[in-house]
């Protein structure tokens, strides 16, 4: 089996892991960085986002004015010391990303320009036309190829993190390409691959979304926290659910529903001025509320509502948000300067993950986790639209870092106990390609789907999360006799999808879990049969651990700093 | 239910453990009206053959893993619409590329090629992050802003004639990212590039094939960048041009 | 450091495939092939041309032969052919190379080089080309 050792194993190159890589090399001249990344990096899920990374910017901004609505975007979910700590370096990040070359939108003027989004009450959100996730993307990883430190293991997929004497030190990942088996050893390891959208029917998000990190941490004993937030962006595109950004809402476009009304004024949803700039679970409710009242559109794929842009004009269209017009083109045959673009709720972002502090620590000694696939929390109950990109970099850095300081100040395990590890792991792979089975992957695949689509959808209750937990439970002992195809070693991208299926099962009994028990309506959480908030009982975050015997569910405290609890209106 | 037609899929598959050459192997899936190429792959994965290996991601044309040959064109999978071909589909790992598996090619090379022209910003003196951002006007970035748009999906690779002959030509999307960064009035290091450039398989290995331009997903037009590249390069050559780009 | 060193693949492959359409197939690929093979026309233009010129360092006599000599059939024939490859050669490099003198040469604000006679339009580049062919081949000059 071959071994690799390196100071920092970092699992995952998108926008966060990147940035944790440089991070982690700028922090001391000497430590090497071991990139172990499914994908190559610049094929991480961080390319597709759209809109925008959210920092202070202009004169008429301050800190505070960010952190505030952050946290009541969060439905005060969110820990108030993260979100100081998030706003104070966010700025700063993006500031650092343009002197990598990312390649901001200007005003005249030459500085950057900032546009509106949902849930801020100033313009404070850097974009990129309407490509900032791939601008963002690239100039991180280019500017990471300069780095000879930062050592790449491309297509390389992690199973298990190794852990010897109560510390993670370092990972088992295969070489998709000769399915071999390789130890990546390090004095510090960092997750950063992800969330897990795909454990939904209707996502925004790409095939490699399937939680591989947040498994890896939970199997490895670490908590998942606040699991049942699962953010449904308000406009994607029926069937396919690929995104069409919120800056075509941030640049004036309204959402209208069968009888040409912009429901979210017409109607009470809690929005209030800002309509169409309402924070995300809001106006995803509001479009649910308007399907169910008769008042979407039936189509194909299901209700949907209006996204006009024409009074935009095509001049705007095409400098703003061209790629917005692009992909209406292709993908649903719509031209949005002369036509309305169908849009729906569909699954984007899980706010929850691996448990962090505002370092980007975990509880296991040497575990590291950054953007999506963690939760530190400063995304709460609800993200605003444009902080997790920035969440990205600040998190990561500050992940990078920690994980560097704990890499400098420990020694190298004696590698036994974690070699062994690998080598069970290898033994594991080999007996799961081409393993015989009555199952099939994509069908448990479609099953999961369709349980986490009744159960976690937009509006959950009782019976329904029930069913789609037991539904999970039963999947899971489904999954032990699933029958693979594929014995080959080279390339085998079967046992690769059997791998995320276990993760991705494992990840939405934790979604099940937490959503079943949190009795109340939060942020993105809404059920039917607890619609209200309710503080008293419910201000803390979830927390699922692995058992043998199955989950366990307790609770953390939130922190608070300077913000009083408020009711969320706006 | 909704409505799906059969559609005769051609792919040509290649495992190094078995087989001695690759193979075309017949698939008939029933697509939807809306479908694209990689959902029909997608579809014989999970239904008809899970042998099949395919790289995919996005399927919204911003990610560049899903480049693939359909009836002999280099095209994103996931913007090949099924409806647009007639009769069998005919779908093959891009050409230029030593296949690993069935529709995944081996991309080090091209990886090596991007890494090689350093893409990354090169000053003599870094601004400190305090001091905030450089100033770039809108006029600015528009010289550069179309290059920076390359998606690395290789298909201009796949594309090249002159690759087909020799592997080891520079490629049109490394000289366009080259490109991109010289163009950057924030970049200062026009130099450090040159050598990797101004070679006979760098820059000037290109003669005038266009066909990188004309598949590009998203409209790079790396040819152009070559060719002013090449201007470029030639009056730096003969020191006409300074090496270090205008700040 | 040079792009070509970047060792055998980690597993063994199959050898990379030629671009579908190559060399005659695709209508782009055979414009493309009959621009390169223009070098055979341009090739038999140069001999002659060195064998006119040998001609000239001979003599009047020589000289007036070797003209004559041009303007036999067969002799017309083939350097028509020869101009024909030559005007699509100027065409297609025109066509292709139309945005050069578009683009800068380095970054803005900075002024360009003085070369106006190439402009910043679109199709000046391909324009002045042509002009300047115009000019040389016509005999204006």
């Amino acid at each position: 089996m071959e071994i690799s050792r390196h100071d920092i194993v970092l699992v995952g190159g998108g926008g966060a892991g990147l940035r944790a890589a440089i991070a982690a090399v700028e922090a001391d001249p000497k430590l090497t960085v071991a990139c172990v990344s499914k994908l190559y990096p610049m094929r991480s899920h961080t390319v597709s986002a759209e809109g925008g990374a959210a920092g202070v910017a202009r004169e008429d901004d301050n800190l505070d004015l960010h952190a505030y609505d952050t946290l009541k975007g969060s439905d005060f979910l969110a820990d108030q010391d993260a979100v100081e700590v998030f706003v104070e370096a966010a700025s700063r990040e993006l500031v650092q990303l343009e002197h990598w070359g990312c390649p901001w939108s200007r005003e005249k003027d030459g500085r950057v320009a900032v546009r509106a989004f949902g849930g801020m009450t100033t313009k404070r959100t850097w974009y990129a036309t309407d490509k900032t996730g791939f601008h963002m993307l690239h100039a991180l990883f280019q500017t990471s190829l300069k780095h000879d430190r930062i050592v790449r293991y491309d297509e390389y997929f992690a199973t298990r993190i190794l852990v010897e004497n109560g510390r993670a030190v370092g990972v088992a990942a295969f070489d998709m390409r000769t399915g071999k088996m390789h130890a990546v050893l390090g004095r510090s390891v960092i997750l950063c691959t992800g969330g897990a959208g795909r454990i939904f029917p209707f996502t925004t998000n790409a095939a490699v979304k399937t939680g591989d990190g947040m498994a890896l941490a939970y199997r490895a004993g670490v908590g998942l926290k606040d699991m049942e937030f699962v953010q449904y962006h308000p406009t994607g595109l029926p069937g396919t659910g690929i995104l069409i950004t919120e800056a075509s809402r941030g640049e004036g476009g309204y959402l209208k529903n069968n009888k040409g009304e912009r429901f979210l004024i017409e109607y009470d949803y809690g929005v209030g001025g800002k309509a169409e700039l309402g924070p995300r679970d809001m106006v995803s409710r509001a479009e649910m509320r308007e399907f169910q009242a008769g008042r979407g559109f039936k189509g194909p794929y299901g209700d949907y509502v209006h996204l006009e842009l024409m009074h935009l004009g095509e001049e705007k269209i095409d400098k703003k948000i061209p790629f917005v017009r692009e992909l209406a083109r292709n993908y649903v045959g719509i031209d949005p300067v002369f036509e309305p673009i169908p849009v729906r709720p569909v699954v984007h972002y899980m706010m929850g993950g691996v448990d962090t502090n505002l370092h980007g620590a975990t509880e296991l000694p040497g575990l590291f986790a950054a953007g999506e696939c963690a939760c530190v929390s400063i995304n709460g109950a609800n993200r605003l639209g444009s902080n997790s990109l920035t969440e990205c970099l600040v998190f990561g850095a500050r992940a990078g870092n920690s994980a560097a300081a704990f890499a400098k100040g420990s020694s190298s395990g004696d590698e036994k106990s974690a070699l062994e590890q690998a080598r069970a792991e290898a033994a594991r792979l080999d007996r799961l390609r081409g393993k015989h089975g009555g199952e099939k992957i994509a069908q448990i695949r479609r099953e999961l789907n369709l349980a986490t689509e009744s159960g976690c959808g937009v509006f959950r209750e009782e019976d329904s999360m029930r069913a789609a937990l037991d539904t999970v439970t039963q999947l899971k002992g489904r999954y032990a006799d699933i029958g693979l195809s594929d014995r080959s070693l080279i390339f085998n991208t079967e046992v690769v999808q059997a791998l995320e299926l276990g993760n991705m099962l494992d990840v939405a009994e934790t979604v099940a879990l937490s959503a079943l028990h949190r009795r109340e309506s939060r942020g993105a959480h809404t059920r039917t049969d607890f619609p209200t908030r309710n503080d008293g009982e419910f201000w803390k975050h979830s927390l699922v651990k692995f058992a043998a015997d199955g989950p366990h569910l307790s609770y953390k405290p939130v922190t608070k700093t300077r913000w009083e609890l408020e009711e969320r209106k706006y | 239910m909704a409505e799906t037609r059969m559609v005769k899929f051609e792919v040509l598959r290649f495992r190094p453990e078995s087989d001695k050459e690759p193979v075309f192997e017949t698939y008939e899936v029933p697509c939807m009206e809306d479908w694209v190429v990689l959902d029909a792959l997608n579809a014989i994965k999970d239904d008809i053959d899970p042998t099949l290996s395919h790289r995919w991601s996005c399927r919204m044309g911003v990610c560049g893993s899903c480049g693939m040959l359909v009836n002999g064109r280099p095209i994103l999978t996931c913007a090949a619409f099924v409806r647009d071909y007639q009769g069998t589909i005919r779908v093959e790992p891009l050409s230029n590329f030593p296949i690993v598996r069935d529709l995944v090619v081996d991309l080090e090379s091209f990886i090596h090629k991007i890494k090689s022209v350093k893409p990354w910003i090169i000053r003599k003196i870094e601004k400190d992050v305090a001091e905030g951002e450089y100033r770039q006007s809108p006029e600015q970035l528009e010289e550069f802003k179309q290059y920076s748009m390359c998606i690395n999906c290789a298909l201009c690779y796949a594309a090249c004639p002159v690759l087909a002959a020799e592997p080891e030509f520079l490629g049109p999307a490394a000289i366009a990212l080259a490109h991109r960064y010289n163009l950057d009035s924030r970049d200062e290091g026009n130099a450090s590039r040159f050598d990797a450039l101004n070679d006979g398989d760098g820059l000037w290995g290109c003669s005038y094939a266009n066909e990188c331009s004309q598949v590009c997903p998203k409209h790079v037009d790396p040819a152009m960048a070559i060719q002013q590249a090449k201007l470029t390069d030639a009056l730096q050559f003969v020191h006409v041009l300074p090496k270090k780009s205008f700040t | 450091m040079s792009a070509k060193h970047f060792g055998p693949p980690k597993t063994p492959c199959a050898p990379a495939r030629k671009p579908s359409g190559f060399p005659l197939g695709w209508y782009r690929y055979r414009n493309y092939t009959i621009f390169a093979a223009t070098c055979i026309p341009m090739a038999i233009a140069a001999v002659e041309l060195i064998v006119g010129i040998r001609a000239l360092g001979k003599g009047e006599a020589a000289w007036d032969a070797w003209l004559a000599s041009l303007a036999t059939g067969p002799m017309r024939a083939l350097n028509i052919v020869c101009l024909l490859f030559a005007i699509y050669f100027a065409f297609r490099f025109g066509w292709v190379g139309r945005k050069i003198a578009a683009g800068r040469i380095g970054p803005v604000p900075k002024p360009p080089l003085p070369m106006p006679i190439l402009g910043v339009a679109p199709l000046g580049g391909f324009a002045t080309l042509w002009l300047i062919l115009f000019i040389i081949l016509g005999g204006f000059v």
